[in-house]
């Protein structure tokens, strides 16, 4: 179950010792025939927040897809030691694994905010669910406020509220974010970022793509980078902030 | 004045069964995005095996042999699903390939003839207008239907993740939502409904083997005529298709009056907001 | 000198045994064959199956031998009621089985989709449909088509004429929408006047409708004192009696012939009692004449009379049957075939009434092969 195909020693170890909360080991993905995604092993720990950075292209998305089973893959994925590989998303659902996809692509638009949540709260024993609704109100003031209003009618904010709430509201173990600061307006990306943070309370592990820098420095405890759908590096978030030439270097771009 | 309330009365009670195809083909599109054109050969293959049984396990024979088909169809769908076709053309082709083939079947053992039962004999008169007390149990039983299925998909659980994988699949997927099995569910609700609507159009007008298309597409019109994302509004879409096609019968000439409805569902879908909605498939 | 004579036995038996077989194949002495294109499948194989079984039934009985002792090859071909089918079955009997004539095919559509192939391989066609245009003189094809049964102008008239004779005045018309239909609205507006009927309202349906209460209302309100159905769907039928039933339009209905069928009979509820149905013939309920001969004939084959399909299918192979004996030591061709069908008149068939044709008459049967029937207790009796 140990990663062995990257070509560095993870630069922040794993916390606990049990088994890691998500581990891929020689993952690809591809759309038809063309492979978008490459032999890509990693491991996140339990209660780890992982940031996936990668320039437009890079692959990020598709590497979320092939975790969380709606882009075809083929390698390992286990998720609390237990293989995930192979099943439907909604298998792959059941074993822990939440995603929210680019664009708040879990959202039920024409659902009102609580159908939406309820939709996420039904796989809770019935005595945990009003528990988990608080804790749901309290992480997401707005929330309540809207219960009635259809989702979509929301702002990008609220929905990206919304969209972790409905993705956290089953207790995922591993949550995988796909680029919730995209489309987003600069003081919406604070709430966001405090937002991701309380999460930490909840002990789930987090896998993070991104392509804005100071974001993900924000959140992250350790990065990967992808590249033509492959890992060309690792290191600690802090490095991103300090070597904007790295940053640079791994998004293609020049820093802001 | 009498005269124009009898063919708005008439025209109600029969667009009716408009209304009970219209909801099979709105979940449908919904939630496959896609047409069922074999409602109306369900309707048909009920009605036929339900004639030839009799009594009440004709009923529920005609209701069994109208599932059976829709399973079939549903085999077919997953069949195509497994090959890898998510063209949603293609499930409809192979609909109309179905109903095409029931309809042979149907000529092929009972031949040209019209399958009718009659429950009662004698009309009710209400407010001096002759009504087939048939009639009448069929819009009672449909609008039933119709607020029952509308009190599920609006209030209940199954009805949360129907809409839900209606509106955003992939978002189902990752909710733990079985979309396939909606869909195969929504196909079987098809075979039900649709072979409801055959018994009751055998308990009424009759029908012949050449019924299917003209069930599908008068259930697709009421479908679609308000808004196809809800089966509330295939109701009232049923009740106005059946309403327009009555007034045409009895004010237009003979020649233009089949043509009427047709006409009706385009002015409504070219003027009214519900128009683009219908197009758009009802997403807000 | 036996010898001599000897010799002059062997030669003339060998003169005898070569011209034996030049005899055989002469004009007058080898099988004729006849081609029969119907609908044995597909809808309209309510007729095309009981003009199949009654040829047949007819043919055994005769020992595929006409009178004159000339032996008969039938071809038999389903059409699938398709007029693509009909014709492409057509130029093949007469290009693969080189027929003379032949019987079909069953539908009028079929029929005006062959006519022109019929022309081209110059055979006939023995059409048993009652599609006016067949026998349009107008078409092209027109010497090549002779049509064995009344034609739909003939029921028409029939029909008005049952109804004047109880003084009705106002007939209300319920039609299919397509042209048959339309020629029998067509027809009733030009001849009802003659004969002091006015149609005063027609109301029409496709022929998937499934509700006719508006249409029954609408011949209701208008004061209709008698009803012609124009239609050749029986679910049509039967619906639009149950809806006159329920608005209580309680006149007099009539239904053409396409509904004159032992299966509609027998299959609709007590709305249609009392229907008056034009029909040729009554083979399946009142047989008279030929048509009690007939009925034997069917019935030693264990086939039950399903309407007129008998009929207008025995008339087909009895008029071609005709022609060939007419044709007595000549060399029978499509061509010859066409000349003599033109020159029958009263031979031997199974339908009621006299059937002749002529150059400018191709409708061999008229009026008098037509009975009105009404509908009691399933069964179709024969009015007089
Ligand atoms: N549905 C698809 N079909 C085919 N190719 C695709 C599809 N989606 C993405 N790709 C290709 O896969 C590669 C990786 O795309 P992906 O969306 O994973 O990148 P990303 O890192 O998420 O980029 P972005 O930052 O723009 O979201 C790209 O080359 C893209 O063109
Ligand atoms: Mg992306």
């Amino acid at each position: 179950m140990t990663l062995v195909q990257t070509a560095s020693a993870p630069a922040v170890s794993a916390r606990a010792t049990g088994p890691a909360a998500l581990a891929a080991a020689g993952l690809s993905a591809r759309y038809g025939r063309i492979e978008v995604c490459r032999d890509i092993s990693f491991e996140v720990a339990p209660g780890e927040f992982l940031i996936l950075l990668g320039a437009n292209g890079a692959g990020k998305s598709s590497l979320l897809g092939a975790l969380a089973g709606i882009v075809a893959s083929a390698g390992t994925v286990t998720v609390g030691g237990r293989r995930i590989d192979g099943v439907s998303p909604q298998r792959r659902a059941h074993a822990g694994l939440a995603l929210v996809p680019e664009g708040r692509g879990n959202l039920f638009g024409p659902l009102t905010v609580d159908e939406n949540l309820d939709l996420g709260l039904r796989h809770l024993r019935s005595d945990e669910r009003a528990g988990m609704r608080a804790d749901l109100n309290r992480l997401f003031p707005v929330l309540a406020e809207r219960g009635r209003q259809a989702a979509a009618m929301l702002s990008g904010g609220e929905q990206q509220m919304l969209a972790l709430a409905l993705a956290i509201a089953r207790r995922p173990t591993v949550l995988l974010l796909d680029e919730p600061s995209q489309g987003l307006a600069p003081v919406v990306l604070d709430e966001i970022v405090a937002a991701v943070n309380r999460l930490r309370t909840f002990g789930m592990a987090l896998i993070i793509a991104e392509q804005n820098v100071r974001f993900a420095a924000a959140l992250g405890d350790r990065f990967i980078a992808l590249r033509g759908g492959e890992v060309v590096d690792e290191g600690h978030p802090s490095e991103l902030a300090n070597h904007s030439g790295t940053a640079a270097r791994l998004l293609g771009a020049a820093p802001h | 004045m009498l005269a124009i309330a009898e063919y708005v009365v008439r025209g109600a009670l029969s667009g009716a069964i408009y209304a009970l195809l219209a909801v099979p083909m709105s979940l449908m599109f919904v939630t496959v995005r896609t047409i069922d054109f074999a409602v109306g050969a369900y309707a048909l293959i009920a009605a036929a095996v339900c004639w030839s049984v009799g009594g009440a396990l004709g009923l529920a024979a005609g209701l069994g042999a109208a599932m059976a088909c829709a399973a079939f169809m549903a085999i077919i769908f997953l069949a195509l699903k497994r090959l890898g076709c998510e063209d949603h053309i293609i499930y409809a082709l192979a609909s109309f390939g179905l109903a095409t083939a029931l309809a042979s079947l149907v000529l092929w053992w009972w031949g040209t003839q019209a399958f009718v039962r009659d429950a009662f004999s004698d009309p009710w008169s209400v407010g001096g207008i002759r009504l087939a007390p048939q009639g009448v149990i069929n819009f009672a039983l449909i609008l039933l239907l119709v607020g029952a299925l509308h009190l599920l998909i609006q209030h209940t659980s199954l009805g949360r993740m129907m809409r839900a994988a209606a509106a955003n699949q992939t978002g189902a997927a990752l909710a733990s939502i079985p979309v396939q099995g909606i869909q195969v569910g929504t196909y079987l609700a098809g075979g039900l409904l649709g072979g409801l609507a055959g018994l009751l159009v055998l308990y009424s007008a009759g029908l012949d083997f050449t019924a299917p298309l003209g069930l599908t597409l008068s259930g697709f019109g009421a479908a679609i005529i308000f808004g196809i994302g809800s089966p509330l509004r295939g109701f009232f879409g049923g009740l106005a298709m059946g309403i327009a096609q009555a007034l045409a019968a009895g004010y237009a000439s003979a020649m233009v009056a089949g043509m009427v409805p047709f006409l009706f569902v385009l002015l409504v879908l070219t003027t009214s907001r519900f128009g683009e909605e219908a197009l758009a498939g009802g997403r807000p | 000198m036996i010898k001599s004579i000897t010799r002059r036995v062997v030669l003339a038996a060998a003169v005898a045994g070569l011209a034996a077989p030049a005899l055989a194949q002469g004009a007058d002495r080898g099988p004729v064959k006849l081609g029969a294109v119907l609908s044995l499948s597909g809808p309209a194989a309510v007729f095309g199956i009981p003009e199949r079984d009654a040829i047949q039934a007819v043919l055994k009985q005769m020992h595929s031998t006409t009178p004159d002792g000339r032996r008969i090859d039938l071809v038999l071909v389903d059409d699938k009621s398709n007029p693509t089918e009909a014709a492409r079955a057509v130029s093949q009997v007469i290009n693969n089985d080189q027929v003379v004539a032949i019987i079909g095919p069953s539908t009028g559509s079929g029929i005006l989709a062959a006519g022109p192939i019929a022309q081209r391989l110059k055979v006939p066609l023995l059409g048993p449909a009652g599609t006016l245009a067949i026998t349009d003189p107008k078409n092209e094809f027109y010497p090549w088509v002779f049509r064995v049964a009344p034609s739909d102008i003939v029921d028409i008239r029939v029909i008005l004429r049952d109804m004047a004779k109880s003084k009705t005045k106002k007939v209300g018309i319920f039609y299919q929408e397509d042209a048959y239909g339309k020629t029998g609205v067509d027809e009733a507006k030009i001849f009802g006047p003659t004969i002091g009927l006015n149609v005063v309202d027609t109301v029409s349906a496709p022929y998937t409708a499934t509700d006719l209460t508006a249409q029954a209302t609408k011949l209701r309100n208008a004061g209709v004192e008698a009803v012609f159905l124009q239609v050749s769907i029986s679910a049509l039928g039967s619906s639009f009696l149950k809806a006159a039933r329920q608005v209580g339009l309680d006149v007099p209905i009539y239904a053409n012939a396409g509904l004159a069928q032992r299966s509609f009979a027998e299959n609709t509820g007590p709305e249609a009692e009392g229907l008056r149905v034009l029909s040729i013939g009554n083979i399946p309920f009142d047989p008279v004449g030929g048509e009690v001969e007939l009925a034997k004939m069917l019935q030693a084959e264990g086939k039950v009379p399903q309407g007129w399909g008998e009929l207008v299918g025995t008339n087909a192979l009895m008029a071609a049957v005709a022609a060939i004996d007419a044709q007595k030591g000549k060399e029978i061709t499509g061509e010859s075939m066409r000349d003599t069908l033109e020159t029958l008149c009263n031979f031997k068939a199974y339908a009621r009434g006299k059937a002749c044709f002529a150059k400018d008459k191709h409708d061999g049967w008229g009026e008098d092969a037509l009975v009105i029937t009404e509908l009691r207790n399933k069964q179709l009796k024969t009015l007089d």
